[in-house]
């Protein structure tokens, strides 16, 4: 699942802006990986025990956890988010990391986009500034898809 | 509603001193202390190479104890297959892998600073088995009982010292594995990796598949040595054959693990300096897979004399000569990309051409072994200690050093000394072949591999071979010079380096900046 952001329109200014992680391992790619790597690692530690060597298995067992345990992190990230929802005068920011979601609320015609780089064109920062304090958005974007987030709440912010 | 632009030239921040190096979880910086550590341990395993020269340079004993000898060559091995060749393509990987696919750093950085920081450890238990009482391991690097059963405390701490560095490798795999699959810039599908980042995704199979067996081999001799087990103890009624067994299902893969990663970077370097792309790219990578699990069916090879039925051993000669294919298909590919080539010859390149041909001299002698009725008369002479330095040296050595100068000015950011590299080179290639190709006749005239003393007939050879490594011990001094050089200052080096490179890293600036690819590049 590549990472980038998907826009939903749901009025005229009313939208759903949300911003993915870059995984490219698909669902069916890491059931592939661990499968084949379960497979020659039972299979050659069966194959050793039934001769004799049984002290290989608790290893093979132990590894399989390890590599296991590293895939499970992964899966556990690969589902985060953050999604801005536009709906009347009302701003809902909504960050998933791992199992936490956190959600707050804000006024859109007080809110503000700011877009900071470093370079021209390269490592971009964008922030939601309002009450004073900023939320960095756009985590999961890079440089371009930043700018498009940028231009895209710009346009749709702020009270007329 | 107005968006705000601002520009700041922020700078590239990172932590110094001691406990930059001891804490890091920056790719690049465990990068260099594989590197780093890999230098180091391969001075001090020439050392031992030097002593073994200078004891063999005349027949009868000059300079130490039998003992000693058999400790030199054991640990030789040791040191050089898992402190050095591993340790410094896990550097590279360490180095190039985020930077080739476009990832930020790899997948678990803290889980990488842990399988660094192993091996110092591992390697700290290794050397010093020498002050040990009774000295260090002597049974070779195979570790065979009832040699091995039978040794003094530095068995122990030699089978401590193996679980750690295999701990430390599974790891490494394991990173390296979610990284590349994982981590991928969007838009880099596999069939468009680097082949460096495609073998090292089949090492890190190999390794994940192969480490537990080893752990258990030697987890086996500990209980037998302590445990009163008798899993290879034959006065017990255990059998010491399945232990060769085991170990070489073991080690037959983990040749292919020292070799995969350098078939990867000669597959950067040779394009780079033919200015031509890879010739046969999925040939490459289906050729690096069959290569792989052909490894885990040849292992017998390394047993024709201890016994075994006729159909065991026709199997283990036909499926050993099969590996002659895929290896094939790899050499003809590179010089398939040489051909009318707008070829130059920097460094790198003089390297991976060196490497296509020793290597390939290396791989019609392992030939030669894999015809069961030849490998029972050359068994344990000098001309396998030939083939496999012919691999090893001139096969994964060569790489190495082919592909640190390559990517040296990227690391650092300076150029290199054209002229030390070139010298380094000529030195190596020249002294390594005096070394290594009279052992060739040595093995086929029937001397036979670890003993401290010979026969008369066989000092001529043997003066020859200990001549030639003095000089390539005493060159590879100049690498060290080179490297220090570059790391200190010289020439600026552009962004690209070479003109014909191709790739994400030669995007970024040289040297690579602390943090790169924060946000996924598209790849196009």
């Amino acid at each position: 699942m590549y990472g980038g952001i998907q826009i939903t329109q749901t009025g005229p200014v009313d939208c759903c802006i949300t911003a993915r992680p870059n995984c490219s391992l698909s669902r069916s790619g890491k059931i592939l990986v661990l499968a084949s790597l379960f497979l020659i690692l039972s299979g050659t530690a069966w194959v050793f025990a039934m001769m004799g060597a049984w002290p290989i298995l608790p290893f093979a067992g132990l590894e399989m956890l390890v590599v296991l345990l590293a895939f499970y992190q992964i899966s556990c990230h690969e589902r985060d988010y953050e999604r801005i929802t536009i709906v009347g005068n009302k701003l809902v920011l909504e960050r998933r990391d791992n199992v936490r979601v956190m959600r707050s609320e804000y006024n859109r015609c007080w809110a503000q986009v700011v877009l900071q780089c470093r370079t021209v064109g390269q490592q971009c920062r964008v922030a939601l500034r309002t009450h004073g304090a900023e939320q960095e958005l756009g985590r999961h974007l890079n440089d371009e898809q930043r700018t498009e987030l940028a231009h895209q709440l710009e346009w749709r912010l702020g009270c007329q | 509603m107005d968006a705000t632009h601002a520009h700041d030239h922020g700078h590239d921040h990172h932590p110094s001193g001691l406990m930059r190096w001891i804490k890091t979880t920056n790719h690049k910086d465990i990068g260099t202390l594989y590197l780093w550590f890999a230098l180091i341990m391969f001075f001090v395993a020439g050392s031992m190479a030097m002593m073994i020269r200078a004891e063999l340079f005349e027949p009868g004993m000059q300079f130490m104890h039998p003992e000693f000898f058999n400790q030199l060559t054991t640990m030789h091995g040791l040191i050089m297959i898992f402190g050095v060749i591993m340790p410094a393509f896990t550097g590279f990987a360490n180095w190039q892998v985020p930077l080739m696919i476009g990832a930020p750093d790899m997948a678990f950085p803290r889980m990488n600073n842990w399988s660094f920081w192993l091996l110092p450890v591992a390697a700290i238990f290794l050397i010093g088995e020498f002050f040990l009482p009774g000295g260090a391991v002597a049974g070779g690097w195979t570790m065979y009982p009832p040699l091995f059963i039978q040794g003094g405390m530095s068995y122990d701490l030699n089978i401590f010292a193996v679980h750690i560095m295999g701990a430390s490798s599974i790891m490494g795999s394991i990173n390296i594995i979610t990284t590349i699959l994982n981590m991928r810039a969007p838009g880099m599908t596999m069939m468009k990796m680097p082949m460096f980042v495609w073998t090292w995704l089949i090492t890190a199979y190999l390794l994940i598949a192969t480490m537990p067996v080893l752990a258990g081999a030697v987890t086996m001799l500990l209980t037998d040595r302590h445990f009163g087990t008798h899993f290879f103890n034959a006065a017990g009624g255990g059998d010491p054959v399945m232990f060769q067994h085991i170990f070489w299902f073991f080690g037959h893969p983990e040749v292919y693990i020292l070799i995969l990663p350098a078939f990867g970077i000669i597959s950067q370097i040779i394009p780079t300096f033919a200015r031509k792309p890879l010739f046969g790219y999925a040939s490459m990578v289906y050729a690096t897979g069959s290569i792989a699990i052909l490894s885990f069916i040849v292992w017998g090879h390394h047993m024709f004399t201890v016994g075994m039925p006729a159909a065991g051993q026709l199997f283990f000669m036909y499926s050993t000569m099969l590996i002659a294919v895929p290896t094939g298909v790899k050499v003809f590919n590179w010089v398939a990309t040489m051909w009318k080539g707008s070829m130059t010859f920097e460094t790198p390149m003089l390297f991976a051409v060196a490497f296509v041909c020793l290597f390939t001299m290396g791989g019609f002698s392992g030939l030669v072994l894999a015809i069961t009725p030849v490998d029972i008369q050359l068994q344990d002479t000098y001309y396998v200690v030939a083939h496999f330095h012919y691999v090893l040296v001139s096969g994964a050595l060569f790489s190495i050093f082919a592909g640190a100068y390559y990517w040296l000015p990227k690391w650092t950011g300076h150029m290199y000394d054209e002229k030390l590299g070139k010298l380094h080179f000529w030195l190596s290639v020249i002294s390594m072949n005096i070394l290594f190709f009279p052992m060739h006749f040595l093995g086929l005239a029937g001397m036979p591999r670890r003993i401290p003393d010979y026969a008369l007939q066989f000092t001529q050879f043997n003066q020859i071979a200990s001549i030639g490594g003095f000089i390539f011990g005493a060159s590879q001094l100049i690498f060290l010079i080179v490297v220090l050089k570059a790391v200190r200052g010289g020439a600026k080096a552009t962004d690209k380096v070479w003109e014909g490179a191709e790739g994400l890293e030669w995007t970024l600036p040289s040297p690579a900046p602390y943090h790169t690819f924060e946000t996924a590049p598209m790849v196009k």
